[in-house]
């Protein structure tokens, strides 16, 4: 694994001394106004910066997560015994949610945006974490960002107008676009499909104009927006079109490993997670969103019910008990998932120390519906790590608070992100 | 009383934005605004019935600048009619709500008065709104209409709704115009998306239609001596057909031909029972994916069949993988082929007797059809130019080319392409056929030349003419013209009706006869309007609007997305594919009948088939068809709130909760949706030891004055419900996952062999927030009924204004809705009645 580490490494550091010196002063006259405006200054202080959020569906049990004591000595749960080998490098936050947020699944989407009115039934979100950070550093690398999820899964990725992004739900195609080199013919099409979308957008740009002549005020303001909109495609085509005949890097995996059909859950988040670590190592994306939504069946052996109803459990211990074990495994996943990054060696320590890793949920007790004391574990990036940080179970301190100090260690200048009311200052 | 101080609910702006009011305290807060709001004080002057400080008494004590009590204080608020706020002022004192009961009331002449001069003041400046910039800001499609559209257009079955992202629903539905944006994101999938639906359209062989008909005895000669193995064990041939004796999975079961080429088909088959001598179902499947990880998606229908008839099945669905991978399949109710083989003993593995004489299920023979509509883009964007296989540079296509097998490698090879010994006139004839419609209407001279001289320019590039061709389609699916709807303010023209008639009934786009309509101008008649409704409304495509107009309103695409917990041991797939259907049928019937809309509140008779009544211990039906149902009291069912759709989709998976099946009803049924909960209460923890019930948690609601305000109105509705269990059957005592102290076990009234667990008693009943009692739903129905019918059709008017215009029920647009039910009032409000004077109504007809 080292050896294979090594070749990528280099061959990473070679594409990055590539961009820096051809892409960048390219993408500068090109990218204006969408993804990365103050991102190079950043980058170059203190090398660059990544974000993972990681949503799961149905809360976690809460007794086998959270630690009674406080602060970095704490006695490990249930859950953080399998994090042994990272304690110092994550910390478990209690007492957090999203203030007005009702007692339901249907919070979901708006996990990662924290919309200071949410409204159940008529769902205005706003723009969701992930994207504000890619908006920060998104523009250096081959993909922006990634929005990862179960094929039906709902979209946990919003944009500035609230408006769904919607997510890849097959890794095989997400492996491909970052890892597989097109043929000859397959690259040429590829480019006069950009440069024909680009006329496309020139029509749409054109035809707005002479529309907005003949239309109402309130006709009229939302053709101003639309416009908006044709000049971030523009720019996104752009980014993809810089990209378009520069070489993908070479990995220690195949397509056809992604490509292998499953139909269990563990192996499915496995695949995924190894895709997300490829994609950070490689710098091919530095934002990554992944939604691990499984509620049914999941062909795991000691998964005798469904997710979904043992995590509402209704108090009933056998139910609890099988919960635990959903959680043990996702837990189990997750520090694999660590232990790669921290394995992954860069100039100044670990992907790790660069990679914050956020893992959490929409609920807090699934078995309630409770959208109070989610659980929330942030993991990597720079901090410094305190172990268990506890505001009072029935606190509900705002979770963007935690977004905000989140999205200031991407190199965003932030005060209020969301329902924030101030920042978390606990982890430096 | 005093809300706690929250930034987010001190200012009037984000409160009146709300779409309810959130608690109590809000709402005493608006009362109070009765006013002290200079604005209501000048109106009530004005009106000479009140001087301007009785005024002050009755609101400004809790709202002034000072208190300011929920955030709203009349000292300050603005004489801005457009500002929500106002309208929720005028609905509080309209209602009695405020002032609140414990403060002083003004005299009825005084609230009379203030009430009519805020209602003329905000009507006034909704009419002013709705003049200058229309109720309907430009909208483009949902991702739904999107889709529907480009099949309808092209012909293609393509599924491309998937590419672009979820439309946000706004007041309850995804037409709604303020929800549906158009994100970077969008503009880029759409062109994704139009290449996806182009290339469906042109495919690289030939588009024709094709019947295929298998007989039985030749599909069982086409299987492969592997397969046999396991189809011989449970099958004969008898003569031409193949009779099936257990139920196999699809793979191995009767199959109908497969589909060369992806599109929508038509299945047929012939069946007939064998030593049966009771009806049965037929199952017609598709096989979905080898996982068949998407339930219930591969049941097509079931159809019954009789002893001694030969019944020709007949159904209709989209095959989007070609080449064998999906296909077609029948099953009868037969004994599961593991049981069938232990039946056998050591004979089980060997093929079967030929002389056979256990109940079966004969194929004579299966029939496929389609695509249907095959070839209908390629004509509307190549017309008739032939297409000839695209040999490289140089060579002539192979004389005997016409001869390829559809669907094989030689066209993958040297697909088809339109040529033409004229480019650049047929380019010019062909996109000026092609625009009006695809931008639904007469397209501008210079927008026409554009397109004609894009083609053009690709050709004199050196492009071929399919290629130019194939990018100005594309370029053209992708034009505002063709995504949004461009409505000048003020009343619509013909073709704008058009595209909304067409919206609404079929969620697509107009066809030719509806253009055709619009040329002539007969959609600005009353007639003319009504005739082309009544030709749409008898159309198949119907069955669109019935399915995304309850799929949101009964939140029925969810269906599926919530599993019960496994002690609703009943909940079989059968149960599971019939609930969502009874809905859609109940409405289609209460719509082609014109039945009375307060039948969604209460109906004496329902659409079921017989596993549905069993589920409901209704006698007498048998079979997976669905017909209508008399009931009689003892059901305890009637109208949409008892059917298991809803009951199922109003709660959670292990437990029913009162006050979320209330609001549900209030929101969807009644029209009065309740607000939300104030931030951070507590969430229940349900406990199905059995040892509390929901109605012991909930009295703690009780008890808070900030929490009791909107419960006397949710709770009531949850509690009349609350006999019936989480999949919507009727139960006396709650279930409960295993034994204990006060537990017992009992026999599933409508399963027979099936034991469950039981705990406390089920205790329905209460009281309505006007005091009157109720033990039961049916006692709970009879109290609405006699209160205020009206109201079930008022709810029935909005949602569908809502959903067909893409806008909320405006202040101004409250008359529309009374004058609408006061038009249908003589035919009782029939849902046909009402989804025509919607299409008449100023709403409708107006941006």
């Amino acid at each position: 694994m080292n050896i294979l580490n090594r070749g990528v490494l280099d061959r990473r550091t070679l594409l990055r001394a590539g961009a820096v010196s051809i892409a960048l002063p390219f993408l500068d006259a090109m990218v204006p106004s969408l993804y990365g405006r103050d991102a190079r200054a950043a980058a170059a202080a203190s090398g660059p910066r990544r974000m993972v959020l990681i949503h799961r569906p149905l809360g976690t049990y809460h007794p086998h997560m959270v630690p009674t004591a406080t602060g970095p000595k704490y006695e490990a749960t249930r859950f953080l015994k399998t994090l042994e080998p990272f304690r110092g490098q994550f910390t478990v936050f209690s007492g957090m949610g999203h203030p007005g947020y009702p007692h339901s699944h249907n919070t979901e989407p708006a996990i990662f945006t924290g919309v200071p009115e949410f409204n159940e039934r008529d769902l205005h979100n706003s723009v969701s974490l992930d994207q504000v950070a890619a908006k920060q550093v998104g523009s250096e690398t081959r993909l922006p960002c990634l929005a990862l999820n179960g094929v039906w899964s709902q979209s946990l990725s919003w944009n500035e107008k609230g408006v769904p992004i919607p997510h890849e739900g097959d890794p095989a195609s997400v492996f491909r676009r970052m890892f597989v080199e097109g043929t000859p013919g397959e690259v040429r099409g590829e480019l006069s499909r950009l440069e024909q979308g680009a006329s496309i957008l020139d029509d749409v740009r054109d035809q707005l104009k002479s529309l907005g002549a003949t239309l109402g005020a309130a006709d009229r303001d939302r053709i101003e927006l639309l416009t908006t909109s044709v000049r971030e495609a523009e720019a996104q085509l752009q980014q993809q079109k810089a990209w378009s005949d520069r070489p993908k890097p070479k990995v220690p995996l195949q397509l056809a490993d992604v490509q292998k059909q499953t139909d269990n859950w563990v192996s499915q988040q496995e695949k995924w997670l190894s895709v997300m670590h490829l994609a950070l190592q490689t710098d091919s994306t530095r934002v990554i969103l992944l939604g691990t939504n499984e509620h049914n069946k999941v062909n795991v052996p000691e998964l005798e019910i469904q997710h979904h109803d043992a995590s509402h459990h209704g108090k009933d211990p056998a139910k609890i008990e099988q919960l635990s074990r959903y959680e043990d495994k996702e837990f189990a996943t997750f520090s694999r998932f660590l232990a790669k990054l921290a394995d992954t060696k860069e100039e100044n320590g670990t992907l790790l120390d660069s990679t914050q890793v956020l893992f959490t949920s929409n609920l807090g007790d699934a078995s309630a519906h409770s959208s109070h004391n989610l659980p929330v574990l942030l993991a990597g990036g720079g901090y410094r790590h305190q172990g268990h940080v506890s505001y009072g179970n029935e606190t509900n301190k705002p979770l963007c608070n935690l977004y905000v100090r989140m999205l200031r260690q991407m190199g965003v200048e932030t005060d209020r992100f969301g329902s924030s009311d101030g920042v978390v200052e606990e982890i430096g | 009383m005093d809300r706690p101080q929250d930034p987010r609910s001190r200012s009037v702006e984000s409160v009146g934005l709300r779409v309810g009011f959130p608690t109590m305290v809000f709402l005493v807060a608006c009362v109070a605004v009765l006013l002290a709001g200079a604005a209501v004080a000048e109106t009530a002057v004005a009106a000479g019935v009140t001087p301007q400080k009785s005024f002050k008494t009755y609101c400004v004590d809790c709202h002034d600048d000072a208190t300011a009590t929920a955030g709203l204080s009349l000292e300050s608020l603005a004489p801005d009619y457009d500002n929500p706020a106002w309208v929720r002022i005028h609905d509080r004192i309209k209602s009695g709500e405020m002032p609140p009961a414990d403060a002083p009331q003004p005299t009825p002449e005084e609230r009379a008065a203030a009430v009519s001069g805020l209602a003329k003041k905000l009507t006034a400046a909704a009419a002013a709104r709705q003049k200058a910039d229309g109720r309907v800001v430009l909208r483009r499609m949902n991702r739904r209409e999107y889709e529907q559209t480009l099949h309808d257009l092209l012909g293609i079955a393509e599924p491309l709704a998937a590419m672009l992202p979820e439309d946000t629903v706004v007041h309850g539905f995804d037409t709604t115009s303020s929800g549906l944006e158009t994100s970077a994101t969008h503009l880029l999938r759409y062109q994704a998306a139009a290449e996806r639906a182009l290339a469906a359209a042109l495919p690289a062989g030939p588009v024709t239609s094709t019947v295929t008909r298998w007989t039985g005895k030749e599909y069982l000669e086409k299987r492969l001596p592997v397969h046999r193995k396991g189809i011989d064990p449970f099958v004969r041939v008898d003569g031409d057909s193949l009779v099936l004796h257990a139920v196999l999975y699809g793979d191995n079961s009767m199959q109908a031909p497969h589909p060369l080429v992806p599109g929508r088909y038509r299945i047929r088959a012939s069946v007939r029972l064998v030593n049966c001598d009771k009806p049965m179902s037929v199952l017609i499947g598709k096989r979905v994916d080898r996982f068949q990880t998407e339930k219930l998606m591969h049941i097509i229908d079931y159809q019954d069949v009789k002893p001694g008839e030969t019944k020709i099945l007949e159904a209709e669905t989209d095959l989007k993988y070609s080449q064998g991978n999906q296909f077609v399949y029948f099953q009868g109710q037969l004994p599961w082929f593991g049981e069938f083989e232990k039946s056998r003993g050591d004979r089980g593995k060997q093929p079967l007797e030929q002389d056979f004489a256990g109940p079966g299920l004969a194929i004579d023979w299966a029939e496929l059809e389609g695509p249907l509509d095959a070839g209908l883009g390629c004509r509307r964007m190549f017309g008739d130019l032939p297409r000839q296989p695209r040999m490289p540079e140089g060579k002539e296509p192979p004389k005997d080319w016409e001869k390829w097998q559809v669907g094989s490698g030689e066209y993958a090879k040297w697909p088809l392409v339109a040529v033409s010994t004229d480019p650049k006139a047929d380019a010019e004839r062909l996109i000026r056929g092609f625009l009006p419609l695809a931008f639904r209407g007469p397209v501008a001279e210079d927008l026409a030349a554009h397109y004609v001289a894009l083609v053009h320019g690709r050709i004199d590039k050196g492009e071929s003419f399919d290629e130019a061709m194939r990018a100005c389609y594309k370029a053209i699916l992708c034009s505002p013209h063709f995504l949004a709807f461009i409505e000048p303010p003020g009343r619509l023209d013909d073709y704008a009706i058009a595209a909304r008639l067409a919206r609404f009934l079929w969620s697509s786009t107009p066809d030719e006869q509806l253009l055709a309509a619009a040329a002539k101008g007969s959609l600005s008649t009353p007639e003319g309007l009504r005739s082309q409704a009544d030709r749409m409304l008898a159309d198949p495509r119907t069955t669109r609007f019935v399915k995304d107009f309850t799929d949101q309103w009964l939140d029925l695409r969810k269906f599926l997305d919530m599993k019960p917990d496994d002690v609703y041991v009943e909940y079989d797939e059968m149960l599971m594919w019939s609930i969502p259907i009874e809905s859609r049928r109940f409405f289609t019937h209460v719509l082609a009948e014109d039945l009375p809309a307060a039948n969604f509140f209460h109906s004496d008779w329902t659409m079921l088939n017989g596993r549905l009544a069993q589920h409901y211990g209704v006698d007498g039906v048998d079979g997976a068809e669905f017909r209508k149902v008399s009931l009689q009291p003892k059901h305890h069912r009637g109208g949409v709130i008892t059917q298991a759709s809803f009951l199922k989709m109003s709660t959670n998976a292990s437990y029913t909760s009162p006050v979320k099946r209330g609001a549900w009803v209030l929101e969807r049924i009644l029209g009065a949706p309740p607000a939300a909960p104030p931030p951070n209460v507590k969430a229940i923890e349900p406990d199905i030891r059995g040892a509390t019930t929901i109605r012991e948690q909930l009295t703690l609601h009780k008890n808070v004055e900030v929490c009791a305000s909107c419960h006397r109105q949710i709770d009531p509705p949850g509690f009349a419900l609350e006999n019936y269990d989480v999949v919507g059957g009727w139960r006396e005592r709650y279930r409960v996952k295993q034994g204990g102290d006060g537990i017992e076990q009992q026999e599933l009234p409508q399963v027979r062999g099936k034991k469950v667990f039981v705990a406390k008693p089920v205790e329905a009943g209460g009281e309505t927030a006007d005091g009157k009692s109720f033990h039961d739903i049916d006692a709970y129905k009879q109290i609405v009924l006699d209160r205020d019918a009206d109201q079930l059709a008022r709810n029935m008017v909005e949602k569908l204004i809502v959903y067909a215009t893409g806008a909320p029920i405006d202040f101004a647009d409250r008359a529309t809705v009374e004058q609408l039910l006061r038009d249908t009032k003589p035919r009782q409000h029939g849902l046909r009645s009402l989804v025509h004077a919607v299409i008449q109504s100023p709403a409708f007809l107006h941006k």
